[in-house]
């Protein structure tokens, strides 16, 4: 049985990834499986400098999912690289390093360094940021300034280069397409959706931050939908995420033509969920007398009989 | 102790106060927690209500462990409704645990409604060890405690105090608290440390107490959470310099000097 999937010039046991902000520096969920088992793990998302985080209450439940805004809060570059990185290689799994910027200075200063670290297999830009130069409009909202903040990264990186799209746009397809065009290797999406919940008791927003971003079983139809837009716009490889909880989750987004999905929630949900997910997808080849799980990615059949 | 996710087979659940139950169920690798520590646990199967919801344990006894389930929202409307013989899926233990001296000074426990869970279990073991302790539990009133001598305290190990003055102190759990240290100041210190649990408007109150007569003080803290296991960083608690630490993995119980209120 062969999972093995292809993103630029990484080649990953399997199309399972866990997603950025919900396994740490990759130590959290250590006790529960072996990490090594996963395809790939991503870390937490990564600035220049140490970013402190939002003031709580950071999350809330919704109906199967749940908002968040942690507000990026992590230890900064020199610490992640000081005290993380070294005890990750031990790990026997790529390490893709997530990482952001408030400036597209701040992307191409930090992919530059991250670029030259031993350990680090993979980087995955979060455009989902606002650029605080052009008066906050998020960098993957924009077509032009997606293209942009990416053909910059890449000037500077030769290491893959996967790029992470916000959903909250019009039309996901204009933006893939000129991150494509700027080079980046692969794009993964669905970051979370805008969300808000109010507390009627207090008449307050649940959150400090008064909105935050869904994620979980409720956004899944919403990602499928939005990766499958995506899988037709690009030829570069496309990871699915966004409420996959289960192998039946997982293969709705690699029929559609994912070449791999993170798991981001769903470990909330259930600790084990990436190795149960790894197994479900080898067994469902088996049933379905296949030898490689590229035979599945984009397989979906369509009445006038179009695929992938 | 390692986390684990298991499946655990309900023994028990008993509604001990308006809205309270206490809910056993057998889980041997549970059993090693210490007192502190707490458990997430899935509400049902389904995909709704989503997340595990936290609950310190409150006993344990031989390979059962118990629980205190306050009937708030969804998810703990139908932990609250299991029966003899369903299945719980727990991830646990988690967090950290009260930290105790090994010379045996009286320790203030200090209560608050749903704070009674793990001061519980602390006061049980240190019960267990010797070492002595006084457990003030302060609740709405008399009808809404949990009857803990009725589970192995004795009546001279508890001190209530209620809002409406129906048993103990009439008044809240801090202000009896608060009337002991006074009597106690002028001939000595009784006890060495405070550990305490319940609405943050209580804890606040006794930890600002224990700075104010030097005392050293634990407080056991409660955010929403989602992982339970420190990687999203939902669950958050302000300490000044020290930035936001995890209640999940870097406590629940922390020094109370730490938390910036």
């Amino acid at each position: 049985m062969d999972l093995s999937v292809k993103i630029g010039s990484l080649v990953l046991k399997n199309p399972v990834m866990t997603a950025s902000g919900t396994f740490g520096y990759g130590d959290a969920y250590a006790p529960f499986f072996p990490v090594g088992r996963l395809g790939a793990f991503v870390t937490k998302g990564i600035s220049l400098t140490p970013a402190p985080g939002n003031p709580p209450p950071r999350i809330v439940e919704t109906p199967a999912g749940m908002l968040n805004a942690i507000g990026l809060q992590n230890i900064g570059y020199d610490s992640f690289v000081n005290e993380k990185l070294p005890g990750l290689k031990e790990f026997n799994c790529p390490v893709i390093v997530n990482f952001y910027g408030n400036t597209v200075d701040e992307y191409v200063k930090l992919a530059e360094k991250l670029s030259g670290v031993d350990g680090v297999s993979a980087l995955e830009a979060n455009i989902s940021c606002p650029n605080i130069k052009d008066g906050g409009i998020f960098f993957g909202t924009d077509p032009e300034m997606a293209g942009r903040v990416v053909r910059r990264i890449r000037a500077v990186t030769t290491k893959s280069l996967i790029v992470k799209l916000t959903p909250n746009v019009t039309d996901i397809r204009p933006i893939a397409v000129q991150v494509e065009a700027a080079g980046a290797d692969a794009i993964s999406l669905t970051n979370t959706f805008t969300g808000m919940v109010v507390d009627v008791d207090t008449r307050r927003p649940a959150l400090a931050n008064i909105t935050g971003g869904l994620s979980g079983p409720a956004i899944r139809p919403l990602a499928l939908r939005m990766v499958w837009d995506t899988v037709q716009a690009v030829s570069i490889p496309v990871i699915g995420v966004g409420g996959i909880l289960t192998a039946v989750d997982a293969l709705q987004f690699l029929i559609c033509g994912a070449c791999a999905v993170q798991v981001g929630t769903g470990l909330f949900v259930e600790p084990k969920s990436p190795p149960a997910i790894i197994d479900g997808i080898a067994e469902y080849l088996q049933k379905n007398g296949l030898s490689r799980v590229g035979q599945v990615i984009g397989s979906l059949r369509l009445e006038n009989g179009i695929q992938q | 102790m390692k986390a684990e996710v298991v499946s655990a087979e309900v023994v028990s659940c008993e509604e001990l106060a308006p809205g309270v139950f206490y809910i056993i169920f057998k889980a041997p690798y549970l059993a090693c927690c210490a007192p502190g520590n707490f458990l997430m646990i899935r509400p049902g199967d389904g995909l709704d209500p989503l997340l595990r919801r936290p609950f310190a344990v409150f006993t344990v006894d031989q390979d059962r462990v118990g629980i205190l389930v306050q009937r708030k929202g969804r998810g703990t409307e139908l932990l609250a409704r299991c029966r003899r013989g369903e299945f719980l899926n727990i991830l646990g233990p988690l967090g950290n645990s009260f930290e105790l001296t090994a010379e045996k000074i009286p320790v203030c426990l200090v209560a608050g409604g749903m704070g009674i869970a793990p001061l519980f279990f602390l006061a049980m073991t240190l019960k267990r060890e010797g070492h002595p302790f006084r457990l003030y539990y302060g609740a709405v009133s008399q009808k809404t405690l949990v009857p803990v001598t009725s589970f192995g305290l004795s009546a001279e190990d508890v001190c209530y105090a209620t809002d409406d003055g129906s048993i103990g102190v009439h008044g809240t759990v801090s202000d009896a608290v608060q009337q002991r240290l006074n009597t106690d100041m002028p001939n000595g210190r009784m006890f060495a440390s405070i550990c305490c649990c319940g609405p943050v408007p209580m804890v606040r109150s006794v930890c600002q107490l224990a700075t104010a007569v030097g005392l050293p003080c634990q407080v056991s803290l409660e955010e929403r959470m989602a992982c339970g296991v420190g990687a999203c960083l939902g669950c958050v608690v302000f300490c000044g310099s020290a930035g936001y630490k995890r209640v999940c993995a870097d406590g629940p119980v922390f020094d109370a000097a730490d938390i910036k209120w």
